[in-house]
């Protein structure tokens, strides 16, 4: 194999799939014409490719900026986006609500931050922005914090990137499932048998189900998705999960109601109803939010452009 | 392009730069560059590529394969309309940035 096409293959492991092809003619190209000047000074056909290669730069280094510039991320950024969920199911969320000290967050999210900024604010900075802001509710239980910063956070990311704005949201759209949806009352136990005996409340591993969902989500969506459907995606993912969540309320209050000597719910009808429910609408429309911001930008900048008379400075 | 995003922005601004005399394809454009800058911008040859590619995924330069003579065939890029305003804003930047900067350091080189 000749130093050319060493290279050629070394880099098409870090190129998107469907752009691979086309990079590595482009490259190629590059290469032989770097050769040929090589050649004039007197080298040998592999002598000069060496020189070549030598010249255009490291294969992993280039090969990175070439994904990157593709949209692509590398799993050390979809682990990072998906750090902050496993920290908090992991530690549950009454403990992070409750004896997590505030300089905790503050000392976290500041090293985040400082390395969000090296790397020119990344995806994943931006599901850590919304842990924050969520963290910050649930340390100081500031209403201020979630009524004002949030949206106007949330609105000011989408106008420029809605999935950027919809990572942000996450936590909250999780938040209201977890701890308001599902909880805080045992969703669905037995009544004299079985695992509800030993787990009074189902919401420990219900969370944690969906938390794998959700990162499962988040993955598939950062990861292997095509940069401009990866919104879509996550969008129709976390919709998906939120339809999970709701499912998994209906089969408790369904379970409850159709064999009441095997199962119980504290969940009532009723409360699903003036309660739950509401709830669960509530957190439909923080995750479709994003796209709505967007979508209306948009179409600001639209007419913006059609009339210049009365929008230009 | 951000304000003063010195460190990707100045590549970028070089491309369009070039890009605004002529379509180049990516091994002329690294000559080219030299040429201009007399040896000062001489850059690792495959950083280029990123850079050029971030500027076609923004919207700011085309592509076109072509097929000259008996030379590999050539990717050419060039500039679009969105690129000549960015080039337009981006310029303006980094003369005022030069020239304060000037200022500032006037009497020490």
């Amino acid at each position: 194999m000749s130093p050319i096409d060493l290279y050629l293959h070394d880099l098409a492991r870090y190129l998107p799939h469907h752009k691979r092809a086309e990079i590595l003619s482009e490259i190629r190209s590059h290469l032989l014409e770097l050769t040929a000047e090589c050649r004039q000074w007197g080298l040998s056909q592999e002598e000069a490719q060496a020189r070549a290669v030598a010249q255009f730069g490291e294969v992993r280094a280039i090969g990175r900026e070439l994904r990157a510039a593709h949209g692509y991320v590398g799993w050390g950024d979809v682990v990072l986006a998906a750090l902050p969920v496993l920290v908090i199911t992991g530690l549950g969320w009454h403990i992070v609500g409750q004896h997590l000290p505030l300089w905790w967050y503050l000392l976290v999210f500041g090293w985040g931050a400082l390395v969000a900024w090296l790397r020119n604010w990344p995806t994943w900075w931006y599901a850590w922005l919304g842990w924050l802001l969520l963290a910050l509710v649930a340390v100081d239980r500031t209403a201020v914090v979630f009524l004002v910063v949030f949206p106007l956070a949330v609105t000011l990311v989408a106008i420029e990137r809605w999935e950027h704005a919809t990572l942000m949201a996450l936590p909250f759209t999780t938040y209201l499932a977890f701890a308001r949806l599902l909880g805080p009352s045992p969703l669905l136990a037995t009544t004299g048998w079985g695992p509800g005996n030993v787990y009074p409340s189902n919401l420990v591993w219900l969370e944690t189900a969906f938390s794998i969902v959700w990162i499962v989500v988040l993955a598939l969506s950062i990861k292997t998705a095509r940069p401009h459907r990866r919104g879509v995606y996550l969008l129709a993912g976390l919709l998906g999960t939120q339809v999970l969540y709701v499912m998994a309320l209906l089969t408790a209050l369904g379970l409850a109601k159709l064999y009441p000597n095997l199962f119980v719910s504290a969940i009532s009808v009723r409360m699903a109803l003036t309660d739950k429910l509401p709830i669960a609408a509530l957190a439909f429309g923080l995750t479709l939010y994003p796209p709505i911001v967007s979508l209306v930008a948009r179409w600001l900048r639209q007419q913006q452009s059609g009339l210049p008379g009365l929008f230009a400075n | 392009m951000a304000k003063l995003d010195m460190r990707t922005g100045s590549t970028g601004v070089m491309i369009l730069r070039l890009l605004a005399d002529e379509p180049m394809y990516g091994y002329q454009m690294v000559g080219e560059l030299q040429a201009r800058s007399e040896g000062y911008f001489e850059m690792e040859q495959g950083t280029l590529y990123p850079a050029l590619h971030r500027l076609e995924r923004d919207g700011l330069v085309n592509s076109e394969w072509q097929i000259l003579g008996e030379g590999p065939p050539r990717k050419y890029y060039f500039i679009t309309e969105a690129g000549q305003a960015a080039l337009r804003e981006s310029a303006a930047q980094w003369v005022d940035f030069s020239h304060s900067l000037l200022k500032l350091l006037d009497g020490l080189a």
